[in-house]
C-alpha cells in the first residue's frame, strides 16, 4: 500500500515535471514573440515615436513577467523532481531553498518575509527529499501560526561537526508568543513534524524563543 | 468479589494497542495462555487432588483403624499376661513367710503348682535382703549367687516390684524375670523372683492372626524382645526407630531399611518400657490405590498437556488475529496520514502553480494593451505582423492557462478522494498530458467512447495513473506514426470496460506472462519496471480487473474492467 | 449615459495598471486600489458601479473585502478575477453576492462584456427597487 502511495507520488512528480516543461515552452514562445516585436519595431520607421516608446516599455514588462513565470515554473519543476527518488543525495542548501522558494507566496499572503541563510559550502546528505520538504513546511506552518502580519522568518543552514541542521527562527518575535502555545492545533502540528522527523531519522526541537532546529543524519539508517 | 476478579483479568489482559513496544503481542499471548491454563488446570488439579486425598483418607482409615484396634488388644493381652504372673508371685510372697519359702521342698511344691496352673514359669527363687540366693525351684540348678550388685535388685528395693527386659542369662535362652519384695511390719525384707519364658509373648502375637507379609514384635529400649520376621532375632537391635511414648497407639508411615513402605503401629506398655510394634507393608494394602493413583496421575497429566497445547495454539491464533487486525488498521491509518501529508505538498505546489497565473494575467493585459495601441494607431508598416505577434502571445497565455489548470487538477489529487466520475472525461483529461509527446512522435490517439457511459465511483488520481501508465507503455511499444485506440463501453450492470489498443510491436507469450510482475521490464536502460505491477495493484485495490491480449508484430490490447460502485473506499 | 465607474482591486500593480489603461481606452471610468483597505477607502468617496476584485491579496483578503462591500454598498457589482480560485472559492464568492467569477488570465473582451452585464444588472436592480 505504501508502495502504491509512493508510486502515486512519483507519478505525480513525473507528470508535474512534464507539465512544467510544457509551460516553459509556452513562456519561450511568448519571450520569442516579444523579442521579435522589438526587432520589427527597430527597423520599422513609420510608427509614431510616442507609441514606439510605449510599446518598448510594454515589451520590457512582458519580458519581466515571462522571467517571473519561468522562475515560478522552475520552482515547481525542482519541487516535482524531489519525488524522482524516494531516497536521494542532495545538497541541504538546495533542498531548503527549494522549499523556501515554494513558500514565499504563502508567506507573502501573510505579509511575512522569508530569508534563507545557506551554509557557505554545499552539505551533501542522503535523505528522503519529499519527507524533508514536508518537515520544513511543517516548521514554517508552525511558525506562521504565531506571527503577526509583517513578521520575518529566517531559515539558517549549518553543519557544525558534520551534524547538518536547519534552523527556522522568527526574527522579530511577537510580544506574547506564549499565549497560543498549548493550543491543540499547534501540538497537532508539532506531532506531525515529529512524525515526519522520525521517518527522516532526524530530530526536531523548539526553544522558548520559537526557534525550531532540525538536526539531520548525514545518511539515514532507517 | 466478581468485580475483583474482573479487575484482575482486565489488568492481566490490559493491552495498549498504541503502545509501541514490539513484544506487546508476545506479552498478550503469554498472558492469555497463562490465564487460559490457570483457569482450566486449577479446577482440574483441585478435583484431582481432592479425589486423591479423599480416597487416600478412606483407605488409610480402613487400614489404620483395624491396626489400631489389634494393637491395643494385643498390648492388653500381653500386659494382662505379665500382670497375672506378677500378681501370682505377689500372692505367693504374701501367703508364705521367708522361713516357709526357704524350705526346699515347700518351694518345689509351690513351683510345681505354679507350672501347672500358669504357663511360662521357668523357675522361682528366694533372695534375702543382702542379695544372697537362699532357695531355688525350677528346671535349672543354680549356683548360690549374690545379686546385691545387680541392677534389678536395686530397682526392686526401691519400687517393690520389677519386670526385667528379655535376657539370655546363664539359662541359655531368652526369658524375662520379675521380682517382688516382701516387706513386713517388723522390717523383715526378702525378695521372690521368677523367670518367664518369652514363648508366651510369641504365642500372643501369633494369636493376632496377622497376614503373611505383616510382622509384630516387642521392643524395649530399641532391643527386640521377641523374634521378628523381618527385623532380626530376639535381643538384636531393632533397625527401625521406635517413636517416643505417646498416648495410645502411634501409627506412622515409614520406609524400613529394606526399602519397603510400611505402616508401623507402636504402643507402649503402661507399667514398663515395652513397646508392641505391628508392621504392615503398604504395597499390599494399597495395591488398588496405586493403580488408581497412576490412572489419576496419567489422566491429569494428559489433560494438562492437552490444555497447554490448546491454550498455546488458541492464544497464538487469537493474538495473530488481533495483530493482523491491528496491522490492517494501522496500515489504513498510516495510509490516510500519508495521503494527508502528500496533499499538503500538493497544496504547496498548487499554490505556486496558481501564482503563475499572475504573470500570465499581466502578460495577457500587456499584450492586449499593445494590441489596442497598435489597433488604435494609424496604419504603419508591419502593423499586421505586430497584431499577429500580440495575438500569438495572447494565444500562448491561453495555452498556458490550460496547462496550469491541468496541473492544478492534478496537484489537488494527491490525496485519495472518491468521486462520481465520467470515465470518458477522466481519460480525455489524462490524454492532455500526453498530447505534446504524441504530437512530437506523430502518434495518433483515437478515442471511441460510449456516449452514455454510466458514471463510476473512483479516485481520479488513481484512474489517471492507471490509464497513463498503460498508454505510455503502449507509446513505448509504438513506432512513430502508430495509433493508440481507446474505447469505453458499458459492460454489464456493475461494470464498465475500457480497452487500450496499440498497433505496435506486441509481445511474446512469455513476456505476457510476466508483465504484471514487479521489476520485469523490456525497456532496456529505462523504466523501473514498476509501472504495470503498480497499475495492476491499483486496479485490484479499486475492485477492478485487467487483462492483456497481444500478438507479436500486430499490437497489444489491455482490457480494464471497473466497478461502477466500488463501495470499499478503504484506500 | 454616464461612464461606467469601475474600481479595480489587485495587488499586482502591472496587471491592474495595464487593465485600467485598456479599460479607459474603451471609454470607462477606472480607478485602482492595490489592496483591500485602500479599496474600502476609495469606495466611500466615490462609489463605483462595478468592482473587479482579486481574492488573494496581502493584508485584507479579497473575500473579506467582498463581504464588507456587499454589506455596506449592496449596489456595487463585484466581479471576482483571481489566479488562485478553487471551486470552493467560487461558490463562496457567489454566495456572498459576487456578480461573476473569472480565473486569471481572462480574455479581455470577456471581462469587458462581464463589466457591461454587471452594470446592466445594477441598473435593473435599482429600477426594480425604485419601482417598488
Amino acid at each position: 500500500m505504501k508502495q502504491l502511495q509512493d508510486s502515486k507520488l512519483v507519478f505525480f512528480g513525473k507528470m508535474t515535471a512534464s507539465t512544467t516543461h510544457e509551460m516553459k515552452n509556452v513562456f519561450a514562445i511568448i519571450k520569442e514573440s516579444s523579442g521579435l516585436m522589438e526587432d520589427i519595431m527597430s527597423f520599422t520607421d513609420d510608427i509614431p515615436e510616442t507609441a514606439k516608446i510605449k510599446l518598448a516599455k510594454i515589451i520590457d514588462k512582458i519580458k519581466g513577467q515571462v522571467e517571473r513565470g519561468n522562475n515560478l515554473t522552475q520552482r515547481i519543476n525542482r519541487f516535482a523532481h524531489s519525488s524522482d527518488a524516494l531516497i536521494a543525495d542532495t545538497d541541504l542548501n538546495e533542498i531548503v531553498s527549494r522549499l523556501v522558494n515554494m513558500s514565499e507566496r504563502l508567506a507573502k499572503m501573510k505579509n511575512i518575509s522569508l530569508e534563507l541563510v545557506p551554509a557557505a559550502d554545499p552539505i551533501m546528505i542522503t535523505t528522503k527529499p519529499v519527507e524533508l520538504l514536508m518537515a520544513q513546511f511543517y516548521c514554517l506552518e508552525y511558525l506562521f501560526y504565531f506571527l503577526p502580519d509583517g513578521g520575518k522568518v529566517s531559515a539558517t543552514i549549518k553543519n557544525p561537526e558534520s551534524k547538518p541542521t536547519i534552523r527556522f527562527q522568527i526574527e522579530s518575535l511577537p510580544s506574547n508568543p506564549g499565549g497560543k502555545i498549548d493550543d491543540a492545533t499547534l501540538s497537532g502540528k508539532w506531532s506531525e513534524l515529529e512524525e515526519i522527523c522520525k521517518c527522516l531519522n532526524a530530530n526536531a526541537t523548539v526553544d522558548d524563543k520559537l526557534c525550531i532546529t532540525i538536526t539531520l543524519p548525514v545518511k539515514p539508517t532507517g | 468479589m466478581p468485580s475483583i476478579f474482573k479487575n484482575i483479568i482486565n489488568n492481566f489482559l490490559e493491552f495498549h494497542s498504541d503502545e509501541a513496544s514490539p513484544d506487546r503481542y508476545k506479552k498478550l499471548r503469554r498472558n492469555i495462555t497463562i490465564l487460559m491454563i490457570i483457569i482450566t488446570t486449577v479446577p482440574l488439579l483441585v478435583m484431582a487432588s481432592v479425589n486423591y486425598h479423599q480416597y487416600n483418607t478412606r483407605l488409610t482409615d480402613e487400614i489404620v483403624n483395624p491396626l489400631r484396634a489389634i494393637s491395643n488388644k494385643s498390648k492388653h493381652s500381653i500386659e494382662l499376661f505379665l500382670n497375672e504372673r506378677l500378681s501370682t508371685i505377689r500372692f505367693i510372697e504374701s501367703l508364705f513367710s521367708f522361713e516357709q519359702l526357704s524350705d526346699k521342698k515347700a518351694l518345689n511344691s509351690i513351683f510345681r503348682v505354679l507350672s501347672l496352673e500358669f504357663k511360662g514359669f521357668i523357675d522361682i527363687s528366694l533372695i534375702d535382703k543382702t542379695g544372697k540366693l537362699r532357695n531355688y525351684a525350677g528346671h535349672y540348678v543354680l549356683p548360690t549367687g549374690d545379686y546385691s550388685q545387680e541392677k534389678w535388685f536395686h530397682e526392686v528395693s526401691i519400687r517393690g516390684t520389677y519386670v526385667s527386659e528379655v535376657f539370655t542369662g546363664y539359662r541359655g535362652y531368652p526369658h524375662i524375670s520379675m521380682a517382688v519384695q516382701h516387706m513386713t511390719k517388723n522390717e523383715e525384707i526378702w525378695i521372690l523372683r521368677a523367670t518367664i519364658d518369652i514363648k508366651q509373648f510369641e504365642s500372643i502375637i501369633r494369636a493376632m492372626g496377622l497376614e503373611a507379609e505383616s510382622d509384630a514384635f516387642l521392643v524395649r529400649n530399641n532391643i527386640l524382645q521377641t523374634h521378628s520376621k523381618y527385623y532380626g532375632k530376639v535381643l538384636e537391635k531393632c533397625p527401625i526407630p521406635i517413636p517416643e511414648r505417646g498416648f495410645g497407639t502411634t501409627i506412622t508411615e515409614i520406609t524400613d531399611p529394606d526399602g519397603r513402605n510400611i505402616f508401623m503401629s507402636s504402643i507402649y506398655f503402661e507399667e514398663s518400657d515395652y513397646v508392641l510394634v505391628i508392621i504392615k507393608p503398604r504395597s499390599v494394602l494399597f495395591k488398588s490405590w496405586y493403580t488408581l493413583k497412576t490412572d489419576l496421575f496419567a489422566i491429569t497429566i494428559i489433560s494438562i498437556i492437552m490444555i497447554i497445547i490448546i491454550a498455546f495454539k488458541l492464544s497464538e491464533a487469537l493474538v495473530k488475529n488481533i495483530q493482523e487486525a491491528d496491522e490492517k488498521r494501522e496500515m489504513a491509518f498510516r495510509e490516510v496520514q500519508h495521503s494527508q501529508k502528500l496533499s499538503s505538498i500538493g497544496r504547496l505546489a498548487a499554490g505556486v502553480a496558481h501564482e503563475i497565473n499572475n504573470p500570465m494575467a499581466i502578460i495577457n493585459e500587456k499584450a492586449g494593451l499593445m494590441n489596442d495601441l497598435i489597433d488604435f494607431s494609424p496604419d504603419f508598416e508591419n502593423k499586421e505582423k505586430f497584431l499577429n505577434l500580440t495575438g500569438s502571445i495572447i494565444q500562448s497565455v491561453e495555452r498556458c492557462k490550460k496547462i496550469t489548470h491541468r496541473l492544478l487538477g492534478f496537484a489537488k489529487r494527491l490525496e485519495v478522494v472518491f468521486e462520481n466520475l465520467d470515465l470518458n472525461n477522466v481519460i480525455t483529461e489524462g490524454l492532455g498530458f500526453l498530447e505534446s509527446e504524441a504530437k512530437h512522435r506523430n502518434i495518433e490517439i483515437r478515442t471511441n467512447f460510449s456516449e452514455n457511459l454510466p458514471r463510476i465511483s473512483a479516485d481520479k488520481g488513481q484512474l489517471h495513473q492507471v490509464f497513463l501508465n498503460i498508454i505510455t507503455n503502449g507509446m513505448v511499444a509504438l513506432d512513430d506514426g502508430g495509433t493508440i485506440t481507446i474505447a469505453t463501453w458499458d459492460q454489464d450492470k456493475d461494470t464498465v470496460g475500457v480497452s487500450i489498443t496499440d498497433n505496435g510491436c506486441g509481445m511474446s507469450k512469455e513476456t505476457m506472462k510476466h508483465i504484471f510482475e514487479p521489476f520485469f521490464t523490456t525497456k532496456k536502460d529505462y523504466g523501473t519496471g514498476l509501472g504495470l505491477p503498480i497499475t495492476y495493484g491499483i486496479i485490484q485495490k479499486i475492485g477492478g480487473t485487467i487483462k492483456v491480449e497481444s500478438e507479436e508484430n500486430k499490437g497489444t490490447t489491455f482490457y480494464i474492467y471497473l466497478k461502477k460502485n466500488f463501495d470499499n473506499p478503504n484506500i | 449615459m454616464d461612464k461606467i465607474k469601475i474600481l479595480l482591486v489587485d495587488d499586482e500593480e502591472d496587471f491592474v495598471e495595464t487593465l485600467s489603461e485598456r479599460i479607459q481606452m474603451r471609454n470607462f471610468d477606472a480607478e485602482i486600489a492595490f489592496n483591500g483597505q485602500e479599496a474600502l477607502q476609495l469606495i466611500k468617496n466615490k462609489t463605483p458601479d462595478v468592482m473587479v476584485l482579486d481574492l488573494k491579496m496581502p493584508g485584507m483578503e479579497g473575500m473579506e473585502v467582498l463581504r464588507r462591500v456587499k454589506k455596506d454598498f449592496q449596489n456595487v457589482q463585484v466581479v471576482v478575477l483571481t489566479g488562485h480560485g478553487s471551486e470552493k472559492d467560487e461558490e463562496e464568492a457567489r454566495n456572498l453576492g459576487a456578480f461573476e467569477y473569472h480565473q486569471k488570465p481572462v480574455d479581455f473582451n470577456i471581462l469587458v462584456k462581464t463589466i457591461k452585464n454587471a452594470y446592466k444588472n445594477k441598473i435593473d436592480n435599482t429600477m426594480i427597487s425604485s419601482a417598488l
